[in-house]
């Protein structure tokens, strides 16, 4: 229950972004706060056992918007949940912005800088034709390929962390009192 | 070339065209049908028509063309074109479609909350729009002219009237129809000759591409000019003259021309021995194989290489998600996952298409060299389907690359009209049907006029003029309005005007001074390079100065909108200011 990150997602490979320091997780922990001296685990343990994943499709049970709505009920909360969000999102296209940068602005710069470039040959086709004419494009796709991937696994997260067993704020205030 | 069959080929793009527009009548009911087509488009049908949409006359003419005559720095425009939506893709794609608005003005009153902004952002779009039209509607021009001998304006003419009707009959939905059609027409048009050609290069002995010499006449060859041209020769040459050449009329008789400049007049063929070096265009210097197939080369005469290559990326880079057209579409998205899976299919498309090009650019140099005489290298890929084959295959072939020309400037054309009808009609005309009709018409004329009265730039280079004045104004607006929570309204109008400003009084200068030398032409030629920054600039300073306009609770808000996925967002409690876009302003 303390280690957010962990035990939410037990069979999936973790992704490299998951191994940066996360913000997200602070925000739920306050129920448990209040007890810190109670006999904690006998209550929300057996639960857990029952989930093996995370819910992708909400028909029911753990429905989003009871997140949603937890989301609106407590505006401070939402805030800092929807800022790590942006946060998230923002340095993960940051991050694949900065490739493209360094890839597509180097080219010119390494042509200027580096003569021989210029007139070396691969497979009988000057290579400037060869990087700007074919290879850019496979380079360019897969570049988008990533971030639609790991754009839509931080929404993945974020739900889950709305509206996941070990995050659904609704419930364990009420058992605890 | 052969007026009969390339006029069947218009007719089948424009029938076609016409077809699928009063189909989309039949379908749009509501007002929303018009502007978004109720979002009820499949993904690939999306990609596609995205795709269609965006292959201009630039992207299928106009890339040869740069290519043949100025060689490899000018595939920067393809990757650039292609990459712009990548960086759409990364910053824009998903929290756009989330906040709700139909246009970019939408974006920028939902965001600001200021209508001031979001008239500044209107009068912008319909500038980008119309300068983006204007090259579309001359490559048309120029099309049927290569392929009838039909004048200038006539081409034009019928494009714009096509595309108009289309838009004010059935709005968005016959569009998506259409672009989608239209971007399979394209690759077929571009893929199929492309493979004729590089098998008649083959079996004419793979003549080399980057020899120390410039071109030469690989036979003996009639250049029939349609337009007065003026050369420069560089190497004596005699030729067999029928028309008016430096002010004196022949009828077949031999002439030596000297070197130096030479002028034919409109009408007159000019008859060039095999193996004779091809004279210029005056304004385009030959260069050898060997110096345009190297980068930063300055061939064909461009100065400051290395400079304009950076502005040219950054212009089609950023310059991509500020086109009126390519944003409106993404709201036929069902949510922002949607959207975002769409322009990685997008991508692939683009992709693939813009391989194609470059053959043509690169075998055009040795297969039909007298385009760098002419001087419209943008007809080389209507030019050349036609010299790969002998007799019907090669006058199907040319037919075939004649009706993907129309479809690119037809569907290019009909979403701007749609993106600019969309604007003029919710801002001066209150969102009704028969608003959104004659605002169609609005859309459509000024371009025309412009296009009929002025010559014209390559048409590759009149688009990345659009793209700088885009990358300089709503790039700015977007990126700061989606990340970062500080944008005020005075920054963004500050900031719009500052950098549509530049980039708008550069386009204008260029145009009218025509391309020149030195460090100043090279700044206006292509100014993204200095102008988007500045507008950066200006919008995070003006931002800062004016700080407490900042409202947290309603940034919040927005924030909360364009950043929360759709399954979080959708609650059955009401969240404040979470409208569905559908019942949005119309």
């Amino acid at each position: 229950m303390t280690g957010q990150s962990g035990p939410r997602r037990p069979g999936r490979p973790q992704p490299r972004s998951q191994q940066r320091p996360k913000q997200p997780p602070k925000p739920p922990k306050p129920p448990r706060l209040p007890h810190p001296a109670e006999p904690q685990p006998a209550p929300p343990a057996p639960r857990r056992v029952a989930v093996t994943a995370p819910r992708r499709h909400r028909a029911g049970g753990y429905s989003a918007r009871a997140g949603a709505a937890d989301l609106h009920a407590q505006p401070r909360l939402g805030q800092l949940y929807v800022r790590s969000l942006v946060r998230n999102q923002l340095r993960l296209s940051l991050g694949v912005l900065a490739v493209l940068a360094a890839v597509l602005g180097g080219l010119p710069a390494a042509f200027a800088l580096l003569p021989g470039l210029r007139t070396s040959e691969v497979a009988g086709i000057r290579l400037p034709w060869v990087l700007l004419g074919v290879v850019a494009y496979p380079l360019l796709v897969g570049a988008a390929y990533f971030h639609v991937r790991h754009a839509e696994r931080v929404e993945r997260d974020f739900t889950d962390l709305l509206g996941g067993p070990d995050a659904a704020p609704p419930a364990p205030p009420r058992d605890a009192r | 070339m052969n007026p009969g069959l390339g006029l069947a080929a218009l007719a089948v793009v424009l029938v076609a065209t016409v077809a699928f527009g009063i189909y989309g009548l039949r379908l749009s009911r509501a007002t929303s049908d018009f502007y978004v087509a109720s979002r009820e488009v499949s993904p690939l049908w999306n990609a596609s028509a995205i795709g269609g949409e965006y292959l201009s006359a630039a992207s299928f003419l106009g890339v040869a063309g740069l290519v043949m005559a100025y060689g490899v720095d000018m595939l920067a425009y393809p990757v650039g074109y292609t990459a712009g939506y990548l960086v759409l893709l990364l910053l824009v794609a998903a929290p756009l479609r989330r906040s709700g608005a139909y246009t970019l003005p939408d974006f920028a009153e939902e965001r600001l909350g200021s209508l001031a902004v979001r008239r500044v952002a209107g009068v912008l779009v319909a500038v980008i729009a119309w300068l983006y039209l204007v090259p579309q509607l001359q490559g048309a021009g120029l099309t049927l002219q290569t392929v009838t001998g039909a004048p200038r304006w006539a081409g034009a003419v019928v494009v714009a009237v096509v595309v108009v009707g289309v838009a004010a009959a059935g709005g968005m939905r016959s569009v998506t129809l259409v672009q989608g059609f239209q971007f399979w027409l394209k690759l077929t048009a571009i893929a199929v000759p492309a493979l004729f050609l590089v098998m008649a290069w083959h079996s004419a002995g793979a003549p080399a591409l980057t020899g120390p010499d410039i071109p030469r006449f690989q036979r003996t060859t009639a250049v029939s000019l349609q337009d007065p041209v003026r050369f420069e020769v560089t190497q004596p040459v005699t030729v067999t003259v029928s028309g008016q050449l430096d002010g004196r009329a022949y009828t077949g008789g031999r002439v030596l021309l000297g070197d130096g400049g030479h002028t034919a007049a409109a009408g007159s063929e000019l008859t060039f021995p095999r193996g004779a070096a091809v004279p210029h265009k005056h304004g385009l210097t030959p260069s050898s194989g060997a110096r345009w197939a190297s980068p930063l080369s300055g061939a064909g005469g461009r100065s400051h290489p290395l400079y304009a290559l950076y502005s040219i990326l950054l212009a089609t880079l950023l310059g991509t998600m500020g086109l009126p057209h390519v944003l409106v579409r993404f709201y036929t998205n069902p949510d922002g996952m949607a959207a975002r899976r769409t322009t990685l299919l997008v991508l692939v498309l683009l992709s693939g298409f813009y391989l194609l090009p470059t053959v043509y650019g690169a075998l055009g140099r040795v297969m039909a060299p007298q385009l760098l005489l002419t001087g419209q290298t943008d007809t080389a890929v209507l030019v050349l389907p036609q010299l790969t084959q002998a007799g019907e295959a090669g006058r199907l072939l040319a037919a075939l690359a004649t009706a993907g020309a129309f479809a690119a400037f037809v569907s290019t054309a009909s979403g701007l009209t749609v993106s600019v009808a969309g604007v003029v009609s919710q801002d001066l005309l209150r969102g009704s049907t028969r608003g959104f009709r004659w605002a169609s018409l609005v859309a459509g004329i000024p371009p025309l006029a412009m296009a009929t009265a002025t010559d014209g730039l390559p048409v590759a280079d009149a688009i990345g003029l659009a793209f700088a004045v885009a990358a300089s104004s709503f790039c700015p607006l977007l990126v700061l309005g989606i990340w970062w929570r500080g944008l005020t309204d005075v920054g963004a109008l500050l900031g719009l005007v500052a950098g549509g400003g530049l980039a708008a009084v550069a386009v204008v200068l260029t145009s009218v001074r025509g391309a020149g030398h030195g460090w100043s032409a090279a700044l206006l030629e292509q100014p993204a390079a200095w102008t988007v920054p500045v507008a950066f600039a200006v919008m995070i300073a003006g931002s800062l100065l004016t700080r407490h306009r900042l409202s947290p609770a309603a940034v919040d808000r927005v924030m909360l909108r364009m950043h929360l996925p759709e399954e979080v967002a959708s609650g059955d409690l009401p969240l404040p200011a979470v409208r569905p876009p559908t019942a949005g302003r119309s």
